[in-house]
């Protein structure tokens, strides 16, 4: 325990315990209803994280500390599209990792319920895709063509009505 | 698993890509919610241990909604609903690179912050990638006026329509279309369109100056009419009795309708509105000489639902036309501005019969005949009301403003003239929080 903050013991999947203060680890929904479902001395032992790793954890909990005074992110609104232009510098540099890593910290903010990260993560791949062609997105992401000439035909005589200013449709 | 009592079950994305396929749907689809992908993260993407108290396992029979059948069938092979040009492909999923350990809701989650061009460039990646891409839930919202500047249909509306169809995956999904201001767009382009579009449930024409009365009897026929909720007419002046009166009574649930400006609609076409669309929450009058009194009396009290209503420059409209309000318990903004006949009469008959109780936001400008006393009267009795534009009545003076702030405790926002504005009243304002605007 410290003397500001209590502590929250977490495992990670392959078994490494980490503590972190109780506000960081509320950042989370899932860990939260965890928190408040549970008597203390449930929690003594610590939580256990099936299915993040420590490397992964160590990371959710920087951007979590970094994080921890924002207020709660805002609902979506499906009507519109939504901005990816809008990370900030540090959250940026916190996403400058490799494409597994950034994968793997998409699927535990997903597990972890923590929704800010999971959108950060999300436009940061959604500006991986932007303004590339299907064959740039086939070669950033190892996607194999597995069109026969056919359906490749199909699908850009479907996506004709969205074609940009000059394209020839064929 | 360490042996701690309190245990995280895995998550059910590790599974649902592995499994029984990519689309496996996971706890999100039996989110009851009506969109799935607006509700915020904690019901779209259930966290495993909320699935996991409510036994997961099993997608729920009962609770599924129109969403999740629509989810299901475009997720689960076949899919024939979207792409019915392509064969169905069992396991192994499809092939999606790099991409393949994120489950595929996380996949569309990706997707959803893409504009709609580039969602529809994914669809030209790999047949994964074309299943995913099409799922109705990208699909739903388009707005032509935004994508005509830079696409190749530009000052060819028509045209783009017609390629629109030739896109199922899109049809198929569209909810809500916009062509707002798209001027060049014809009645016999959006005839054609219309059948193609069974879920539409919003359509927005506003400053679509092609669009007649034909177009209005082209939409009556067409299967999204008798879902259709909204309608926006913004500016469409060549609209008239004969497209509303053809139109209204095969739209039984439209919630809002704009007619802003359609000024040759007059009391025998919202007389039929008013019968046929009992639903109507938002109703937009705005600018039509022809609207009278009794027109206006006669419809209000088959509308008990109206939340907003737009009567400004009715330039026929007094009093009597509200006398009737009192019938209207749901009504949260009223804007009347220039109708210049309108009275202190009024704002006491409403003060009387409680429609003020409702309201929440006023717009009075340019009600030269309106004074301190009568407003005062209302502002008593308006428990909820938070914006008040009183800009060009010349009737009310700076006392009269200050016990209107003094009267009405919710007030956020009161809109005046310069000359009306005092000290006195900045001081008040100030002391309520109230926001002060100069008209």
């Amino acid at each position: 325990m410290s003397g500001d903050h209590d502590m929250v013991k977490l495992i990670s999947s392959d078994g490494h315990t980490i503590e972190v203060p109780e506000d960081i680890v509320r950042k989370s929904q899932t860990l939260q209803n965890t928190l408040d479902d549970l008597a203390k001395d449930q929690l003594e032992n610590g939580i256990p994280l099936a299915n993040v790793t420590h490397a992964i954890l160590t990371k959710v909990v920087e951007w979590c500390t970094h994080h921890k005074d924002d207020p709660p992110p805002p609902e979506d609104d499906d009507a519109r599209t939504r901005r990816t232009d809008d990370i900030t510098p540090w959250d940026a540099d916190f996403c400058k990792v490799e494409q597994t890593v950034l994968f793997e910290l998409i699927l535990a903010a997903n597990y972890l319920d923590i929704k800010g990260l999971l959108d950060l993560c999300c436009k940061t791949v959604a500006n991986m895709i932007k303004g590339k062609s299907p064959e740039q997105i086939r070669q950033t992401f190892n996607i194999k063509n597995d069109f026969t000439p056919e359906e490749e035909e199909q699908v850009r005589k479907e996506n004709e009505w969205c074609e940009e200013a000059g394209s020839t449709g064929k | 698993m360490a042996s701690g009592p309190p245990s995280l079950p895995s998550p059910s994305t590790s599974s649902s890509s592995t499994s029984a396929g990519w689309f496996t749907p996971s706890a999100s689809a039996s989110d009851t919610c009506d969109d799935l992908w607006s509700a915020d993260a904690s019901a779209a993407y259930a966290p495993p241990v909320a699935s996991a108290t409510s036994g997961s396992a099993s997608p729920t029979s009962a609770s599924i909604d129109s969403t999740s059948d629509e989810f299901f069938s475009c997720c689960s092979p076949p899919l024939s609903p979207v792409s019915p040009s392509f064969p169905h492909h069992p396991a192994p999923p499809p092939l999606m690179g790099d991409l393949a350990p994120l489950p595929a809701e996380l996949v569309l989650h990706i997707l959803r912050f893409l504009p709609l061009r580039q969602r529809a460039v994914m669809r030209e990646v790999s047949r994964g990638c074309a299943e995913l891409a099409s799922i109705p839930l990208l699909w739903r919202t388009v707005r032509f006026s935004r994508h005509l500047a830079l696409s190749r249909f530009d000052g060819a509306a028509d045209l783009w329509l017609a390629a629109v169809t030739r896109a199922p995956y899109l049809t198929s999904a569209l909810r809500s279309l916009s062509l707002a201001t798209c001027k060049d767009v014809t009645d016999t382009g959006l005839a054609l369109a219309l059948p193609q579009l069974p879920r539409l449930e919003s359509l927005d024409l506003s400053r679509c100056w092609g669009v007649t009365d034909a177009l209005l009897a082209s939409l009556a026929l067409a299967p999204a009419a008798a879902h259709l909720r909204s309608l926006n007419l913004y500016m469409v002046y060549q609209v008239t009795d004969v497209g509303i009166t053809r139109l209204a009574p095969a739209t039984p649930r439209l919630v809002r309708l704009n007619l802003y400006k359609c000024s040759l609609v007059t009391d025998t076409g919202l007389a039929v509105v008013a019968a046929s669309c009992p639903d109507l929450v938002e109703l937009t009058l705005y600018g039509l000489p022809h609207i009278s009194d009794a027109g206006v009396a006669g419809a209000l009290p088959l509308l008990p639902d109206l939340r907003k209503l737009n009567l400004g420059s009715c330039k026929q409209l007094t009093d009597a036309a509200l006398i009737n309000a009192a019938s209207l318990p749901a009504l949260a903004t009223l804007h009347l501005l220039r109708c210049s006949a309108m009275s202190d009469a009024l704002l006491r008959c409403l003060a009387a019969s409680g429609t003020a109780a409702s309201l929440v936001s006023l717009n009075c400008h340019g009600l030269a005949k309106l004074t301190d006393s009568g407003v005062v009267v209302l502002a008593a009795v308006a428990s909820d009301l938070e914006r008040l534009n009183l800009s060009r009545c010349t009737g009310i003076s700076a006392d009269g403003a200050i016990a209107i702030v003094a009267k009405c405790r919710t007030l956020a926002r009161l809109t005046l003239d310069a000359r009306a504005i005092s000290p006195e009243l900045s001081v008040l304002a100030a002391s309520r929080a109230v926001e002060l605007v100069v008209a």
